[in-house]
């Protein structure tokens, strides 16, 4: 036996209550005016409303502030008519659950128009899946929040690091990389690597870099080998120190290029003099 | 290059040069300000660029539009002064402006 509804809302049909009641994300049936008509058992369970879900304004299940600023039918209205809208996966509605635990929940909507048993004529509702946001969220929080470390530190680094993608194109440099080729900032970016070396260097470097792309070791010390020269987009060569860095994403391989100016900077035909 | 200057919460300033045309979320994001997060990348749809623009400047940002003022609604601590970075070109005649973080985007 489907268990009690509210009175206002009388199924007409057993099998469209069974199935509202089995989805297994939390439902609500809001009618035009806002009134919650319905909630099915992962609903109640969400706000510990125990069975019938309460007949209430869906206002009440907002919390204070949101129920203060947000015109929360007035957006069903919009994402029922738009179920595409961009804002569906970025806002979430803070809701109140009965032991006053505070949650965010994404919200999908559609119209439903659903007749009503006693009266025999069609109502229209908003029908509300609900998503529990919380653990998303916190996983989002410490993801954002390693990337504002990693981010930081690459930005203030003394170092020049540059990430180049499998084309060899720069696609980061930071400030230090900026500095070290004396270029204002964002000019690096989408101009080719082989831009930042000098001439006689190019051919070799590139088979370099296809040689490591090849390897398994991860990272390389470079200026073991030769003397490494970058050059400035003035035009200039500075003797550096150079390592690089393989990582190996989903379905792509970035390049990251770590360069320190030596003290003991001097032209090539100077070396060894 | 036209400056705005960003005020966290608590008080700390950051002065950035920000190009004419460039939105001030944009900006902000490339300076790494703490306090903006730009979720959605300035399709108005996140409401995590709010900002407080002072009175006097309000007119210069011109005014938010219907979509601003309803992504605005899901924002926390929303005033009158609330606007989203993202919807806020810059011009030669924000130069010198300073807007105000809130405590929290989210």
């Amino acid at each position: 036996m489907p268990r009690q509804m509210s009175d206002t809302l009388q199924w007409q049909s057993l099998s469209s209550h069974r199935l509202f009641d089995s989805l297994p994300e939390p439902a609500i049936l809001v009618d035009v005016d806002g009134l919650i008509a319905a909630g099915n058992q992962c609903a109640c369970e969400l706000f510990e409303t125990g069975e019938p879900f309460p007949v209430i304004s869906v206002n009440e299940l907002l919390t204070e502030p949101e129920r203060e600023r947000l015109q929360v039918l007035s957006w069903f209205k919009k994402w029922a008519d738009s179920p595409a809208a961009p804002e569906l996966d970025y806002v979430y509605l803070s809701v109140r659950t009965k032991s006053a635990a505070e949650k965010q929940l994404s919200a999908r909507v559609s119209r439903v128009r659903i007749k009503q048993h006693t009266a025999g004529t069609f109502e229209t509702f908003y029908l509300v899946t609900m998503h529990d946001i919380g653990p998303w969220e916190q996983r989002l929080r410490r993801e954002r929040e390693a990337h504002r470390i990693a981010a930081r530190v690459l930005a203030l680094s003394a170092d020049a690091v540059l990430v180049v993608d499998e084309q060899s194109m720069v696609t980061y440099a930071n400030a230090s990389a900026d500095v070290l080729f004396c270029c204002s900032k964002g000019t690096l970016l989408a101009r080719p690597l082989a831009d930042l070396i000098p001439e006689r260097y190019r051919s070799s470097h590139a088979k370099l870099m296809q040689q490591f792309s090849q390897e398994t070791s991860p990272s390389r010390y470079m200026s073991d080998r030769a003397p490494i020269y970058a050059l400035t987009t003035q035009g200039n060569e500075v003797l550096v120190e150079a390592s690089i860095t393989r990582i190996n994403l989903q379905n792509r391989t970035l390049f990251s290029v770590h360069l320190r100016q030596r003290q003991d900077n001097k032209p090539e035909a100077l070396i060894g003099a | 290059m036209p400056k705005v200057v960003f005020v966290e919460a608590s008080g700390t300033q950051h002065v950035v040069e920000i190009a004419v045309g460039e939105s001030l979320m944009q900006a902000a994001i490339n300076e790494m300000i703490p306090g903006i997060e730009g979720d959605c990348g300035g399709l108005c749809a996140c409401g995590t660029c709010h900002v407080y623009v002072p009175q006097d400047w309000a007119k210069a940002c011109g005014e938010a539009d219907e979509l601003e003022r309803g992504i605005l609604e899901f924002s926390f601590e929303v005033n009158e002064s609330s606007r989203l970075a993202c919807q806020i070109g810059m011009s030669l005649e924000l130069d010198g402006m300073q807007v105000m973080l809130p405590k929290r985007q989210y």
